[in-house]
């Protein structure tokens, strides 16, 4: 007997989206380049006089400095501070690891929710008023929840998302100006000990 | 009826080009009945041009967008038309205090030059009708600091309705 398919159905397009609190506000972003981490792992900045003279941050980025991770390859920056949001630093609990070329960036946030299945169709672009309006590139586009949504696993801070309630996407490489993307590119390609390291 | 069939396609076009731009315009030439939204921001009544409002709806939940100016509140989604909430108050000098979101607060949608924007209002009253001689240029009674932002003002109720020109606030907000 022939095996039979049966009726070929149009195959939804799906992406897998991580979703996240940051100074209170839900965001999400695409799970294709990040994951989730503890916050005990990172390393406290504290750089000595001497290393401070051996590199400045930019302003933005060294207000958002948190610490490293894995040995001092990974940064760690507060998504808050970077999103220019009131920032609340006992908040902070989880870390986002991304990929930025060939090197890992972290985000510090308040919490981190499950992996959440979203169609295409549930993503919708910016309005022109809020796109133009954007000082920074920081958001991708807005999701579009088609169902209620409860999340927050085991933790006991559940959250409730309504049908029709939108999050914003964030678009990582958006929250760096073109001056800071260049520095950090530098900055990461250095050897591991080049800036703060403690010898 | 027979003189419309007359009309070439492009003719109609240009008609209706035409209309929707005396539509959106805030100068009142030519027109002897208008209608204006009456709402309140603060303790203040403003009037909206009621032939630039698309809906009005409960302000409901709005979503947070980072890195915009303080005057986005957000975006809402209005049975799936995703649109901005502004606050336009910045604008006008107002004092930012928080909307009664949960009350009385609207947001009254807008059309301007094409691009939609819901204006964040503390509370709507009515669609008021004024007649064109009743309008009253704003530099006649406003300081110099709002007056570009009015089309005109108007008695209404023994207040002062002032009549917001939303292309020009929206200009001033996003510059």
């Amino acid at each position: 007997m022939l095996f039979n398919p049966g009726p070929t159905a149009r195959p939804v397009e799906k992406i897998e989206v991580l979703l996240f609190k940051s100074a209170g506000w839900l965001f999400g972003s695409r799970t294709a380049e990040i994951s989730g981490l503890a916050r005990a792992y990172i390393t406290p900045f504290a750089p000595t006089a001497r290393e401070k003279e051996q590199i400045s941050l930019p302003p933005h980025l060294e207000r958002a400095f948190l610490g490293w991770l894995k040995d001092k390859t990974v940064p760690v920056f507060r998504l808050d501070s970077l999103l220019d949001l009131e920032t609340h630093e006992r908040d902070l609990e989880r870390v986002i690891l991304t990929r930025y070329g060939p090197h890992s960036i972290g985000f510090a946030v308040e919490q981190v929710f499950e992996v959440q299945s979203v169609g295409l169709q549930q993503l919708e672009l910016l309005p022109p008023l809020i796109e133009l309006a954007l000082e920074r590139p920081t958001v991708w586009v807005l999701l579009r929840l088609d169902a209620t949504l409860n999340i927050g696993g085991q933790d006991t801070l559940r959250t409730n998302l309504q049908a029709g309630q939108l999050v914003t996407l964030l678009d990582f490489p958006g929250l760096f100006n073109s001056d800071e993307q260049i520095f950090l590119t530098n900055w990461l390609s250095q050897p591991v000990n080049f800036a703060f390291s403690h010898k | 009826m027979s003189s419309e069939k007359n009309l070439t396609n492009e003719q109609i076009l240009q008609n209706v080009r035409s209309r929707q731009q005396n539509d959106s315009t805030t100068t009142y030439a030519g027109k002897t009945h208008l209608k204006f939204l009456v709402c309140q921001l603060n303790d203040e009544w403003y009037g909206i041009d009621a032939t630039l409002i698309r809906e009005i709806t409960r302000i409901g939940t709005v979503t947070r967008v980072p890195n915009t100016p303080s005057y986005v509140l957000g975006v809402v989604n209005l049975r799936g038309n995703i649109t901005a909430a502004i606050d336009v108050r910045e604008a006008l000098g107002l004092e930012r205090r928080p909307l009664n979101i949960q009350t009385t607060g609207r947001i009254v949608v807008c059309e301007i030059d094409g691009v939609q924007a819901g204006i964040a209002v503390e509370a709507v009253f009515e669609v008021a009708d004024f007649n064109q001689s009743q309008i009253e240029p704003p530099l006649l009674s406003l300081g110099s600091e709002r007056a570009p932002y009015s089309s005109g003002v108007v008695q209404y109720h023994n207040q002062l309705l002032f009549l917001l020109n939303l292309p020009v606030v929206l200009e001033k907000l996003k510059a």
